[in-house]
């Protein structure tokens, strides 16, 4: 819940911008509030002028609060019919023009979408024949997606979309079970490579030819989700695909001519000529 | 105060006042109406259509960053929360749920309050856990003005009752009442 007003919101826009040099302006005000307003709670800080103490004088929270204001929960398998869509029909149209094709989850901020795609790749015995690559934006996120467990509670919605997406197996292989909670298998996190990048710099070369960027955008404003489409499309071959999230939307991003849609109910689209 | 925004939550027990109130909301209505109501997050199909073809405004359930526009319905997309990003924009976030719930009828009515202030006009019905109670308090807080169904007219009453135990809403109206205030907007 929201405990922290819009003017507060912009006054710790402003101290971390002057302090740390980051821009969390780019972030959409309200779900930031929210994140905002979450973050001081995990923390027990009840003020925001106490989270602005604890930033300026606590070596190293800065970096923790950025993952905290980063770190989304999507489920994994989150939208089970767009991962049957990908398994059934966009991994096979990019292998019929590439025999070692990449597919790119840039700006991670939690693993459920990279580990989603390992599994898919997985038991589609795809897993030596593309490569999967994400990038996040610092070690702290890095740690978290190749360490941080799922709550039991997490899982169980991880494991209900799961059971869309295959229903004659089980999540359960794919984790280890430690003290209630469910950690990412080992074996599986070897099959990404996970790079730490800058956000503005995306990180695509010609073997990229999906790129899954689910639910990213609703964390940024109007311009940086414009600014950030453009740029992987700049940097993408004709072709390539682009899967945003069901309720994200091309529409305010002026890609008229640049996009083609392969399906607007599942938001699948592949850069035009 | 005129009022800029009617925000609605409502949990289990409340369709068939949502149905009631969707029908009394005439095409003359000059303000959005967001309505936040706990559904399966796996139907994504099916009930915008349901209740769209109730009401005489156009329902929809919004993209993140859609524009708000005046005698509008906007109703929260299973699994995700909807927020109030400004006056002109409607955010949606898919962090963890709130009291079990994704939409958050909490989350909807506080960044609505926030918004709209004294501007924002919220409705809670009925529902059968505590989702709500933060967003009426928020909206009675920042000057907006609460409407809870009385408990004794819920299907499920564990909502509303918990509304009222934490913020004295303006009204406590029964379905009829309620359906009479909304047809006079």
């Amino acid at each position: 819940m929201f405990t922290i007003t819009i003017d507060e919101t912009n006054n710790i826009i402003r101290v971390v911008s002057q302090k740390f040099g980051i821009d969390l302006s780019v972030m959409a005000l309200a779900s930031l509030r929210l994140k905002l307003s979450q973050f001081c709670k995990d923390h027990h800080l009840s003020t925001p002028d106490s989270l602005i103490v604890r930033l300026l004088d606590e070596p190293g929270f800065i970096e923790k609060f950025i993952t905290g204001i980063y770190a989304n929960s999507p489920d994994m398998f989150r939208d089970p019919e767009l991962w049957i869509a990908v398994r059934d029909q966009v991994i096979p149209e990019i292998l019929l023009n590439t025999v070692t094709p990449q597919i790119l989850i840039p700006d991670s901020v939690s693993g459920e979408d990279i580990y989603s795609m390992a599994v898919l790749l997985t038991e589609a015995g795809l897993d030596h024949q593309i490569q999967l690559t994400a990038t996040c934006i610092n070690d702290c996120i890095r740690d978290e997606i190749e360490n941080k467990p799922l709550p039991r509670g997490r899982y169980k919605n991880c494991h209900d979309n799961y059971k869309v997406f295959n229903p004659g197996s089980s999540l359960d292989k794919y984790f280890i079970l430690r003290d209630g909670k469910y950690f990412r298998n080992p074996g599986m996190l070897n099959m990404f490579e996970l790079k730490v990048q800058a956000e503005d710099h995306p990180d695509i070369d010609s073997r990229t030819k999906l790129i899954l960027y689910r639910d990213r955008m609703i964390y940024l404003n109007k311009d940086t989700s414009r600014r950030r489409i453009r740029e992987m499309l700049d940097q993408s071959d004709e072709g390539t695909i682009l899967i945003i999230g069901i309720r994200e939307s091309v529409r305010h991003l002026k890609l008229i001519g640049r996009i083609r849609t392969i399906s607007s109910d599942l938001n699948i689209y592949s850069k035009a000529g | 105060m005129k009022h800029e925004a009617l925000v609605i939550g409502g949990s289990a027990g409340s369709f068939r006042v949502i149905a009631n109130l969707l029908e009394v909301l005439s095409g003359y209505l000059s303000i959005p109406v967001f309505l936040c109501l706990h559904r399966l997050k796996q139907v994504r199909k099916g009930f915008e259509e349901t209740l769209a073809n109730i009401s005489s405004l156009t329902l929809t359930e919004p993209f993140d960053k859609e524009k708000i526009k005046a005698g509008r319905i906007y109703l929260a997309p299973a699994n995700y929360h909807m927020l109030i990003e400004n006056k002109k924009m409607i955010a949606l976030s898919i962090d963890d749920p709130i009291q079990y719930s994704r939409p958050s009828i909490d989350i909807c009515f506080a960044s609505a309050a926030e918004v709209y202030k004294q501007g924002s006009l919220a409705i809670l019905l009925s529902g059968g856990n505590q989702d709500g109670t933060e967003g009426i308090a928020a909206v009675k807080r920042l000057g907006g003005y609460t409407i809870v169904q009385d408990p004794a007219d819920c299907e499920i009453s564990t909502m509303c009752e918990s509304a009222i135990n934490l913020t004295i809403p303006d009204q406590i109206l029964t379905i009829r009442e309620i359906i009479e205030f909304v047809s006079l907007l």
